[in-house]
């Protein structure tokens, strides 16, 4: 069996309702029992939190006794831990904190960002807007504003997680990564491998909002070679991590 | 054995339906037209048109498939009358689908609904609570709700919990004659669960939405549910068998 690995997990508590593997317990047991070795990590708290420390933090906290878990600390331009974070990873989210990735001040962070070998997570959505609240209706980021932030660090890695299968044709830059989680057309990467390719494919489960099994079957599919879902699973992560 | 009650035959652009059902173990499905063909509001011609594609797939794919007729309620009734007639003289065609051309709190549903009642088919009706997005005939849970109490002896499948959600679960909640399929949108955690405890697994059914969905994504949300086998079995086939006899 393929080694897989997660790129798009989260742990906390999400305002609007509870997500049965919220728990970093029960979240390790269950991708223990999908045979997923552990995955990158953010706050569910961190979209809605005026205090990106304080989610960071209680992040850390519910990571500590998890070591299949990496946590991936929430940056804003506008806040200014981002000088002094130390992560494999972090995560943006440009439409809940209102700003755009192309501004100068956001340019100027992910650029400080790469420079350590960080890599900057563009979170597009944590859910299907037509299910938002009807009081809290947060756009998508738009997928051409992420393409252009990666033109703009050209050989740089930038990950967007949670694109639909159709905004990946946005995705033209060579150094843009993108999960698959949101992605389900059928069979459902057919679309996305088609017109995205497996090299720049990262597995990403968004659990606990959906379905670990759900994700997973994904690469069930008899059109993927064994080295192309092995990409996907966890080598093109890899070399993004570690550089193997 | 698993029954598939929501699936779509698109006759442009749809990639092998049967086949990818048969690679996922799924033993029946259940067709429900090219519903937006034609937009949002079909003509008699375009309506007959849909069914004419549905009945010869059926025809086809009697092996694994069965049908339901598609049908415009705004249309007019001696026309709802006797396509009903023709689509239910046809095997396997089995109950009605709707989509959005009318939201069914409308007297208009009436015709259709009394067709239903005497042949005793039941009703797959297209339902979401949407934030954004919505078509302006669309149909939520709470117009669903009005629907089964204004009939209360025509079953009525609810489309796409996950889109309905849990308010949409508790609007139906008293309508015994409401069921839940299991479709609708991304594969999320925690809506199926909910929907057991709060109406029971009988009134629950597996669909996919396939094409617009894949198989093995919207299957494994039921089975990674951490529910018992015996509330599988009802949820994956035996509800659908009894719904559809």
């Amino acid at each position: 069996m393929n080694k897989v690995f997660d790129v798009n997990l989260s742990v906390g508590r999400w305002p609007f309702r509870r997500l049965p593997l919220e728990n970093p317990s029960r979240l390790t047991a269950a991708l223990r029992a999908a045979g997923i070795s552990g995955g990158l990590v953010r706050s569910l708290e961190a979209p809605f939190s005026m205090n990106i420390y304080e989610a960071n933090d209680a992040l850390y906290e519910l990571c500590r006794d998890h070591s299949e878990l990496i946590p991936v600390p929430a940056v804003r331009p506008d806040f200014g831990l981002w000088r002094d974070i130390k992560a494999p990873a972090a995560a943006l989210f440009p439409s809940y904190h209102q700003y755009s990735l192309l501004d100068p001040d956001t340019l100027e962070m992910v650029g400080a960002l790469l420079e350590k070998k960080i890599l900057p997570m563009i979170v597009i959505r944590e859910e299907d807007e037509r299910g938002q609240h009807p009081l809290c209706k947060v756009p998508p980021v738009p997928a051409a504003e992420i393409n252009g932030l990666a033109e703009h660090f050209p050989g740089k890695p930038v990950i967007a997680l949670n694109a639909y299968a159709g905004e990946f044709r946005f995705f033209t830059a060579p150094n843009l990564y993108a999960d698959l989680a949101f992605s389900e057309t059928f069979p459902a990467l057919a679309y996305t491998v088609e017109n995205f390719g497996t090299e720049r494919l990262l597995f990403g489960s968004h659990a606990p909002f959906f379905c670990l099994h759900s994700e997973l079957s994904k690469l069930d599919w008899p059109k993927l070679s064994p080295e192309q879902i092995s990409n996907i699973s966890s080598k093109n992560i890899e070399r993004l991590l570690y550089g193997k | 054995m698993i029954f598939d009650i929501h699936t779509h035959n698109f006759k442009a652009g749809s990639r092998d339906l049967y086949g990818e059902a048969r690679r996922h173990g799924i033993g029946r499905i259940l067709l429900l037209g090219d519903v937006l063909r034609h937009g949002e509001t079909p003509t008699e011609e375009q309506v007959r048109e849909i069914n004419d594609d549905t009945i010869a797939d059926v025809r086809t794919h009697r092996d694994i498939a069965d049908g339901f007729c598609f049908m415009n309620p705004a249309l007019d009734p001696e026309f709802i009358r006797s396509e009903v007639a023709r689509c239910f003289a046809e095997p396997g065609m089995k109950g009605v689908k709707l989509e959005i051309s009318l939201c069914c709190r409308s007297p208009l549903m009436d015709t259709l609904m009394e067709e239903l009642e005497k042949y005793q088919r039941p009703l797959l009706h297209h339902c979401w609570f949407k934030t954004t997005q919505k078509y302006p005939n669309e149909s939520d849970p709470t117009d669903i709700a009005v629907l089964a109490k204004r009939h209360p002896k025509v079953r009525i499948v609810m489309a796409h919990l996950c889109g309905c959600g849990y308010r949409g679960v508790e609007m139906i909640a008293d309508c015994p004659n409401v069921y839940v399929d299991t479709s609708g949108g991304q594969p999320e955690d925690g809506f199926l669960q909910y929907a057991v405890k709060r109406i029971g697994a009988g009134r629950l059914l597996y669909g996919s939405d396939a094409p617009c969905r894949d198989f093995g994504c919207q299957l494994n949300k039921v089975l990674d549910a951490g529910l018992p086998a015996d509330i599988l079995e009802k949820i994956l086939w035996t509800n659908a068998m009894e719904l559809l006899k």
